[in-house]
């Protein structure tokens, strides 16, 4: 009786976790990491949906649906031995890329000479280490560093289109590049 | 239409939460966490489902307390002889309850007290002077970027100004700026004083300390003091912050001149115990220190039955912890164990069972969370140890009633 009592508390704790994992980590990767739509997702996001999980799976008798089928008992491992796969690659990819400057949005994709532009993201060194900024091959001057977010200021260019914008900090570690377009003043007063 | 069972629903969720806590902190603990996971979020809700799930349980329960006091009068020494009823005659029961407890008890607050004076973090021989925001004339709630100074002005309330805090905040960071910090007297020409300071040394929301030689007749004199920047930029730069005091002057009196005769000997006592009792903190964990005196009186009066219905002894008490918890900034331990024992004989008076303790708990969860809404941070720290303190107690009470149970049983038998 009591081995049952736990076996109904264990489950719907680990299959919450084993959920999450499955469904958020690789979701969170792609959003942050791969699409990097934004440096993370709220705090509290995870917390709220093992929550949700555990709510869920409390709602079975998982004893009674066990002993149905021993199936069931496969199925259950398979899902616990795939959030571990999951859960250790997720790791690993995340902690190689923990510390690397990357860019995230710049307060606009175009600019004209002398335009300030502020580009938000992670990682871009404290204000006492300050990196430098490229557009293409021409370094930019930067006007205010910050951990998250840079504020630059356009130079004149050598000619007008679009240039890969990306950081390269102190220590020498090179950020995402983002596109950028550099537009004639002119074409802006037709 | 089947009725739905909330709780075993409820432990199960408990249960599952609990394990998953121990889980993620056992993958912490290994190195192969993470945190993705708020545990301390996950810890309070889980710790709320428990203390919901005790309620629960404890609406289902019903006990004696008649066995709780029975145990307690019969079993426990201490209780009997704090509370001698039998076997006394008259004057001398008058003597003992009208005299020498309130005595014990004055001399066991004023011990406390002494204690106390005796225990603070600033050496016997300093006075100190509070200051709020207001002092600063030019005060900057941001940070102070080079170039730019925060000024006020302040009356010395005695002689021997040697020393000022201020409250810095490092804005979570170790900045690289220099600080310069002047002081001088109001209409003077020339600083008095000044020095630089690194910053790279202020810790977050502390007072940092600008010494400088002593103004032995700093008396009733206005002075000036600023500080400025001479490297700060955005993102490098620190911030004056809160909570009170924002800044202190302190007076560094000589302990040879304080001993020399018995007059300044006094006189400095007396400035000292009034500064002392101008800081909050100190003031009410004195009254806290002063409480058993009210409490007995109370108890004294309500045995005429006027009250005791009403749980004025348990009223009282709350109210003690809520100074203790919400007005004083420092734990104190001896004001806190004072509370708890007055707490368990509170308990004691008005026969109060186990669920009293609960309930004194989730009171103390309610404040937690409505002093948590309004930032007060220390002070739901504070409350938050009551819950815990609140809990222990109901665990010792029900173990009581198992004890008075086995006594019956055994007596049946």
């Amino acid at each position: 009786m009591k081995l049952n009592r736990l076996f109904n508390y264990f489950l719907p704790a680990f299959l919450a976790l084993s959920f999450l994992i499955l469904i958020y980590t690789p979701l969170e990767f792609r959003i942050t990491e791969v699409w990097m739509l934004v440096p993370q997702l709220g705090k509290y996001i995870p917390t709220i949906f093992l929550i949700l999980l555990v709510l869920i799976f409390s709602l079975f008798d998982w004893k009674k649906i066990l002993s149905k089928s021993k199936m069931y008992i496969f199925v259950l491992l398979l899902i616990f031995g795939a959030s571990c796969f999951v859960y250790l690659n997720y790791r690993n990819d995340k902690l190689s890329l923990e510390y690397l400057p990357r860019i995230y949005k710049t307060s606009s994709w175009w600019g004209i000479q002398g335009s300030l532009i502020k580009i938000d993201g992670v990682n871009f060194s404290p204000t006492w280490e300050k990196g430098k900024v490229f557009l293409g091959n021409e370094e930019l001057y930067v006007k205010s560093w910050e951990e998250k977010s840079i504020i630059i200021e356009q130079p004149v260019m050598s000619r007008f289109g679009q240039f890969d914008l990306y950081i390269v900090r102190e220590d020498g570690l090179i950020s995402n590049k983002v596109p950028f377009w550099v537009k004639d003043p002119k074409e802006l007063s037709l | 239409m089947m009725k739905f069972n909330w709780f075993p629903f409820l432990k199960k969720i408990t249960a599952s939460l609990f394990i998953l806590i121990l889980l993620m902190t056992l993958v912490n603990k290994i190195g192969f966490g993470m945190n993705l996971i708020n545990l301390r979020l996950f810890s309070i809700i889980t710790v709320f489902l428990i203390l919901i799930l005790v309620f629960i349980k404890l609406k289902n329960l019903s006990f004696d307390p008649k066995l709780i006091r029975d145990f307690i009068e019969n079993k426990l020494f201490i209780v009997s002889a704090i509370i001698p009823r039998h076997r006394t005659n008259l004057v001398f029961r008058r003597f003992f309850d009208w005299l020498v407890i309130p005595l014990f008890l004055i001399i066991l607050g004023l011990g406390l007290f002494l204690n106390n004076v005796l225990h603070q973090k600033e050496p016997f021989s300093v006075l100190v002077q509070t200051q709020n925001k207001s002092a600063f004339l030019y005060g900057k709630s941001g940070e102070i970027l080079a170039g730019e100074k925060v000024w006020g002005e302040f009356k010395a309330i005695e002689d021997n100004l040697g020393m000022m805090t201020i409250r810095f905040t490092n804005l979570n960071r170790i900045n690289s700026d220099v600080l310069v910090f002047r002081i001088k007297e109001k209409w003077g020409e020339d600083w008095y004083y000044e020095n630089e300071y690194k910053v790279d040394q202020f810790q977050n929301y502390q007072l940092f300390p600008f010494g400088f030689p002593l103004i032995p007749d700093s008396k009733d004199k206005i002075y000036q003091f600023e500080i400025q920047s001479t490297k700060g930029v955005v993102g490098d730069a620190v911030a004056l912050s809160g909570p009170l005091p924002i800044f202190e002057a302190k007076y560094q009196f000589s302990k040879d001149k304080i001993l020399s005769n018995q007059h300044e000997k006094l006189l400095f006592v007396h400035k000292k115990l009034l500064n002392l009792m101008s800081n909050r903190d100190f003031s009410v964990t004195t009254i806290i220190f002063f409480f058993p005196l009210p409490f007995y009186l109370l108890w004294s009066f309500l045995t005429k039955k006027y009250f005791a219905k009403a749980y004025i002894l348990a009223y009282f008490v709350i109210l003690g912890i809520l100074l203790d918890g919400i007005l004083v900034h420092q734990i104190n331990n001896q004001a806190t164990l004072l509370l708890i024992c007055l707490w368990a004989l509170t308990l004691i008076f008005h026969k109060m069972n186990y669920k009293f303790s609960v309930f004194a708990s989730f009171f103390c969860l309610f404040v937690c969370f409505l002093l948590l809404l309004f930032d007060n941070n220390i002070a739901a720290a504070k409350i938050a140890n009551w819950i815990y303190f609140f809990l222990v107690i109901a665990m010792i009470q029900l173990f009581f009633v198992y004890l008075g149970e086995k006594i019956k049983y055994a007596k049946t038998e």
